[in-house]
């Protein structure tokens, strides 16, 4: 059931960015769509009866912590992605004056 | 926003506490959940958080631009001095097992160090980028 | 010595914090080409160690195979390695004069940061064994040609980078769901281990998926047709001596994951033939051939030209590949190889002449025979090799293509390459008629062109021109290569 939620908030990501015009919502799209691979790889790692992967005296059963490491390395790029495509805006903004790619005039 | 009362004595007494908490994380990372990347955004958002509240100028003369690039550059450089202490005295790059007397003091100090210079490198790329944005059109 | 293949990633690595604290640019530039030097001869010394006995495989931290992360220099991997470090490197040494007249002087230094972490992603994909590891250096590659391709102040640039960001970060964000899947299903990141775990795996249709997601994410980076929409506005609007090295390298990139992936790890289920895929991508990459070059013969800008003729080549290339015999792959391996030579050399000789030029159109070429004869007679050469005339290196690997073709049975496929080579035929024929046999009534200034780019635009034509007579060094390389995907099953 959570995977069909994923999956949808996968395919609202994608809807966004290839369907906005404003540069800015297409970010935002982008994130979503990151976010909901994020998801995924925490929703595979959870075992069935586990606590979070943390060593404690009492505790034998623990959900799996390498795709937790994986996400981190993926949530990194993501910032570095964002900040890349917003320092991008900013220099469009500058050059045309608009951020709506339809309103853009390259002529 | 200087003149915010509620705002900057809530700042004056949240600022130290967010960067305490950073430094936790920091040092927490092989322990329990936290680590150089997460450090580095969370004591970055204490120093942004300054820089709006007190202005900018403020910001730059503690942490100029060029200081930002400079630590952003230690901390990939220490990054990859621990790991080639490993292929100096012939081991594998990364391998911390050579750093110290015993493997198990050597994982704990590669590990260490390794965080640390990822979270230097992080929490100076993260202030880096919110200099640029506010510098907008003008060279950094 | 066995500390090469690590070497190769992280000396770079470790001259580029040094470079971002050193900001003179002179330093700055000789520091970036004495390692991509060093570099060049590490490749080398770890290619023939491979060559004479077998693959490396390096450990890094020192843990074992399943828990840590490996790099793995088998011969594909030396293969790859060489010629994108050859051909950074003679871009990188022609690179100054032309990037004084692109880019804004303050960026400089950031410019060969960048071009040094490119370098660096595509040395670690093809390196290495770990799969998560391939989709982060996939990652480290795009971010920086994102950036590079963004430093030029032409009329496109901004939207044309902005619109490659997009698309490519859709590319890898399926491959790491795709990546996802996989670890769901086996448990392992480990290239050799998943090869092994996935044909016990129990068949589910999310597998399935995780294919299909692969395969728009590769063919996103390797501009197979339909998503090839990125590469003609990246091309054109990026700076010209970034063109010079993505035409070459970024797009084999994207071939050698295909290969990887769907010929290595994944060659227990054999998905390519089962699920009909193999046939699926040839019949699309033929009408990409053959709409990529009739595009390319309407075009007036010199850059787009280039830009269409590129994707039709790695057309010839994905046929190749989907044929599914070893002499396909042998004749995609040698293509690859060739065309990244020809490409290179056509768009270093653009770039090396019209420094300050928008967007190049075909007019501007007229009269250049008389003003530069060497480059033009190197110019006549590599257009030959892009057509497939004997003597050049184009006629080897059209030649392997279509004896695969023929020897897989199908007929009217290579009718279509025959075809398509013809219709090459006549745009590279525009280009030349105009260098030769118009003349320019203005006089402009004739560039200097220094001794290097002279140096590194010859060298591409002579190898042009030797490897089309003497195949050692790629026939015998790639036969090597095919052999061994396809000689032992499930490798």
């Amino acid at each position: 059931m959570l995977y069909v939620l994923n999956m949808t908030l996968f395919l609202i990501g994608l809807f966004i960015i290839v369907r906005e015009s404003n540069l800015i919502k297409k970010v935002i799209g982008l994130n979503i769509f990151q976010s909901s691979v994020f998801i995924f790889y925490i929703l595979i790692s959870k075992v069935e009866g586990g606590v979070p992967p943390i060593i404690s005296a009492d505790q034998s059963i623990y959900s799996n912590p390498l795709p937790h490491v994986l996400i981190l390395t993926a949530i990194v790029v993501s910032i570095a992605t964002t900040s890349l495509a917003l320092a991008l805006i900013i220099r469009i903004k500058d050059k045309y004056g608009t951020i709506e790619e339809d309103d853009i005039d390259l002529g | 926003m200087k003149h915010h009362t509620v705002l900057r004595i809530v700042t004056k007494l949240i600022i130290p506490l967010i960067l305490l908490f950073g430094l936790y994380i920091q040092f927490h990372g092989d322990y329990s959940a936290g680590g150089g990347f997460q450090a580095g955004v969370i004591i970055a958002s204490g120093f942004i958080l300054y820089n709006i509240i007190f202005g900018l100028e403020v910001g730059f003369s503690i942490l100029s631009i060029n200081m930002t690039k400079n630590l952003m550059a230690i901390g990939v450089l220490l990054y990859i001095a621990v790991g080639f202490m490993g292929i100096i005295q012939g081991l594998n790059f990364l391998e911390y097992n050579s750093l110290l007397s015993s493997s198990k003091e050597g994982q704990l100090l590669g590990i260490f160090l390794v965080e640390l210079g990822v979270g230097l490198t992080v929490s100076n790329v993260m202030i880096l980028i919110f200099y640029s944005f506010n510098n907008m059109g003008e060279k950094l | 010595m066995n500390q090469i293949p690590i070497l190769i990633i992280t000396l770079p690595l470790l001259l580029t914090p040094i470079l971002l604290l050193i900001r003179k640019i002179n330093i700055v530039y000789a520091l970036t080409l004495i390692v991509s030097f060093i570099n060049i001869s590490l490749i080398l010394a770890l290619g023939a160690e491979v060559y004479n006995n077998g693959s490396i495989i390096y450990e890094l931290g020192g843990w074992p195979a399943p828990i840590g992360i490996r790099l793995n220099a088998d011969l594909l991997s030396c293969y790859f390695l060489t010629f994108i470090n050859v051909i950074s490197f003679l871009c990188l040494v022609s690179s100054k004069d032309i990037i004084k007249h692109q880019i804004h002087e303050d960026n400089i230094y950031l410019f060969y940061i960048a071009w040094l972490l490119c370098n660096i992603g595509f040395s670690g994909i093809v390196l290495t064994d770990d799969i998560f590891n391939l989709f982060v250096f996939l990652e480290i590659s795009s971010l920086s040609s994102y950036f590079l391709i963004s430093q030029a102040n032409y009329k496109g640039t901004l939207l044309a980078a902005m619109q490659y960001l997009f698309i490519g970060s859709i590319g890898a964000v399926f491959i790491l769901l795709a990546i996802g899947i996989l670890y769901a299903h086996t448990g392992t990141l480990n290239m050799h281990d998943l090869a092994m775990k996935i044909g016990q795996a129990k068949f589910s249709e999310s597998i399935v998926f995780a294919l299909g997601l692969l395969l728009a994410g590769v063919g996103i980076k390797s501009a197979l047709f339909p998503l090839h929409g990125w590469l003609i506005k990246t091309y054109a609007y990026a700076p010209s001596i970034v063109t010079t090295y993505f035409a070459g390298t970024s797009t084999k990139i994207g071939v050698y994951i295909l290969l990887r992936v769907f010929l290595d790890i994944l060659n227990s289920i054999n998905p390519l033939e089962y699920y009909g895929l193999a046939q699926f991508i040839l019949f699309i990459s033929l009408l990409g051939v053959f709409l990529s070059t009739l595009y390319a013969v309407k075009q007036k800008e010199v850059k787009k030209m280039l830009a269409y003729s590129s994707v039709a080549q790695l057309g010839y290339i994905i046929i190749a590949i989907m044929l599914l015999i070893p002499d396909g792959l042998t004749a995609s391996l040698i293509h690859v190889v060739n065309h990244s030579i020809i490409k290179t050399g056509l768009f270093l000789i653009i770039a090396v002449i019209f420094i300050n030029n928008q967007n190049v159109i075909i007019e501007d070429l007229s009269g250049l025979g008389k003003k530069y004869p060497i480059l033009m007679s190197c110019f006549f050469i590599l257009g030959l090799g892009l057509i497939g005339l004997p003597i050049t290196s184009g006629f080897i690997s059209k030649w392997y293509i279509i004896t695969a073709m023929l020897k897989s049975e199908y007929w009217y496929f290579t009718f279509i390459v025959l075809l398509t080579s013809f219709m090459t035929l006549s745009y590279v024929w525009v280009l030349i008629e105009k260098i030769y046999f118009a003349t320019n009534d203005n006089d402009d200034a004739i560039n200097n062109i220094s001794i290097y780019q002279m140096f590194c635009i010859i060298t591409l034509t002579v190898m042009t021109i030797y490897l089309g007579l003497e195949t050692s060094l790629t026939s015998g390389i790639a036969e090597n290569i095919s052999n061994d995907f396809y000689g032992v099953t499930g490798k």
